[in-house]
């Protein structure tokens, strides 16, 4: 009898073992110097583990619940109800800072990015404000609703502002919506 | 659990980085008016990625950031970050820092949905489900406000083995220029609307120029993206995108730092599921 538990016990140890190091070979790391005298190191795309689904576990570490909470949320489906405004909607030359406005006439909520693209009027037609380079926004996208505000600071783009009429136009929802401003001479 | 990596504060931009054939040295000011005389407009090649469910796309998938800013329990305007993530380990998610933590504020919680494809939320939508953050990293280098934008990456281990379904990316850091490498970025980009949200794109491009901590490449974004790697034709992942910018949108690179700490990730998560 206590041979059979003994050979069980070593049966299941050596079988852990196994597991874990097919586990663990398949991080096959790798680390050179190069011939260029640049360092660098890489890892191979990750086969899935066979049968290893199993091991899975949905447990919460931390108590967390697994809904999402966002039962409440009433996303706009197009951007029909969408309209923007931008303050201030004249502006001295000397005005860098400008606040831009969500307004949405239904109780819906829509993503955005913070991607805009500023245009100019010359008089003929609308061009677009290059951004100052190197300047970086943000790739994420964020919830907005009807109030929801974005800053837009002039100092962020490269070019030569004089009088005349300008425009923020922003994409939401598949359409492009604008908010037009004036700088006074 | 949300823990910031302490590192070493960021030194000044100045700090020469390689470029081009692993010889010359120039200084950041150097490439940026290298950079000033290009113009460049980036068309809109992205492709959608359907179905999602095979690799290296199931290592891929949604990730969504809710800061519970009025403690109301639900996800309300103002509190949502969405954006991509890989998949680095059995549970361990790599994306942009600022998806999870903005100006030193740390999301509530993460969720990620590996492989999501469209709005629902059955086999078809959320082929592998969804899970929950357990804990969280970035930089001490950008849990500030105006967090050094060099270091926006974020780290989540998750409750799920998602690993055990889909496999996981390579990952890979290179002190050589990555210039002129072709990359795709694939990820879930937010304007894409109706029957399209929340479905997956790539788009593949070149590497144009790059920092030591940054590449730039001819690959258009949009808001949703951040956090989508950026991988070459062996799926081995080299960056993770972070931003937009002219001429060039771009992200981190993978650093030596940031590769031993996914790696240490990596490890703990098959230490976690399969045992040391």
């Amino acid at each position: 009898m206590k041979k059979t538990i003994l050979l069980t016990m070593l049966i299941c140890v050596l079988s852990c073992l196994l597991l874990a190091g097919c586990a663990l070979s398949d991080g096959n790391d790798a680390s050179s110097a190069n011939p260029d005298g640049t360092e660098s190191r890489s890892d191979g795309t990750q086969a899935q583990s066979p049968g290893s689904a199993s091991a899975e576990h949905m447990e919460s570490a931390d108590g967390v619940p697994q809904d999402t909470s966002s039962s409440n949320l009433s996303l706009a489906e197009n951007a029909d109800s969408l309209t923007m405004e931008i303050n201030p909607s004249q502006a001295a030359l000397s005005d860098k800072e400008f606040l831009l406005t969500f307004r949405n006439s239904e109780d819906t909520q829509f993503y955005y990015g913070l991607e805009y693209t500023l245009e100019h009027y010359d008089g003929g037609e609308w061009k677009s404000v290059g951004f100052v380079p190197g300047f970086e926004i943000r790739s994420a996208a964020y919830l907005g609703a009807d109030g929801t505000e974005l800053e837009i600071s002039l100092d962020n783009h490269d070019y030569a502002f004089e009088a005349g009429r300008y425009r923020v136009a922003k994409t939401i929802l598949g359409k492009t919506l604008y908010a037009e401003f004036e700088i006074l001479g | 659990m949300h823990i910031i990596i302490e590192e070493a504060p960021p030194f000044e931009e100045i700090a020469p980085y390689l470029v081009e054939g692993g010889e010359d040295y120039i200084d950041a000011d150097t490439v940026w008016n290298s950079l000033m005389t290009e113009t460049v407009a980036i068309s809109d090649n992205r492709t959608r990625v359907n179905p999602t469910n095979t690799s290296p796309y199931n290592r891929i998938g949604l990730v969504v950031a809710w800061y519970d800013k009025n403690e109301n329990g639900q996800w309300d305007a103002g509190e949502i970050s969405k954006g991509s993530g890989s998949l680095q380990g059995p549970d361990v998610v790599l994306t942009a820092g600022h998806v999870i933590m903005t100006d030193g504020v740390w999301s509530h919680r993460v969720y990620y949905y590996p492989a999501k494809n469209g709005t629902g939320s059955d086999a078809a939508g959320e082929p592998y489900g969804q899970a929950t953050s357990i804990a969280c990293y970035v930089s001490s280098n950008w849990a500030v406000v105006g967090g050094n934008s060099n270091y926006d990456y974020g780290i989540v281990v998750i409750n799920r083995n998602i690993g055990a379904l889909t496999g996981y990316n390579g990952k890979a850091w290179t002190s050589g220029s990555l210039v002129n490498k072709a990359v795709t970025m694939t990820g879930y980009p937010a304007d894409k609307t109706g029957s399209l949200s929340e479905t997956m794109w790539k788009m593949s491009g070149t590497i144009k120029s790059e920092t030591a901590y940054k590449i730039y490449y001819d690959i258009y974004s949009a808001g949703g993206s951040s956090g989508s790697p950026v991988y070459d034709s062996s799926n081995v992942v080299w960056g993770v995108h972070t931003f937009g910018s002219s001429p060039y949108n771009g992200g981190i690179r993978i650093t030596e730092s940031i590769y031993n700490l996914l790696q240490t990730k990596l490890e703990e998560g098959l230490n976690r599921y399969y045992g040391s």
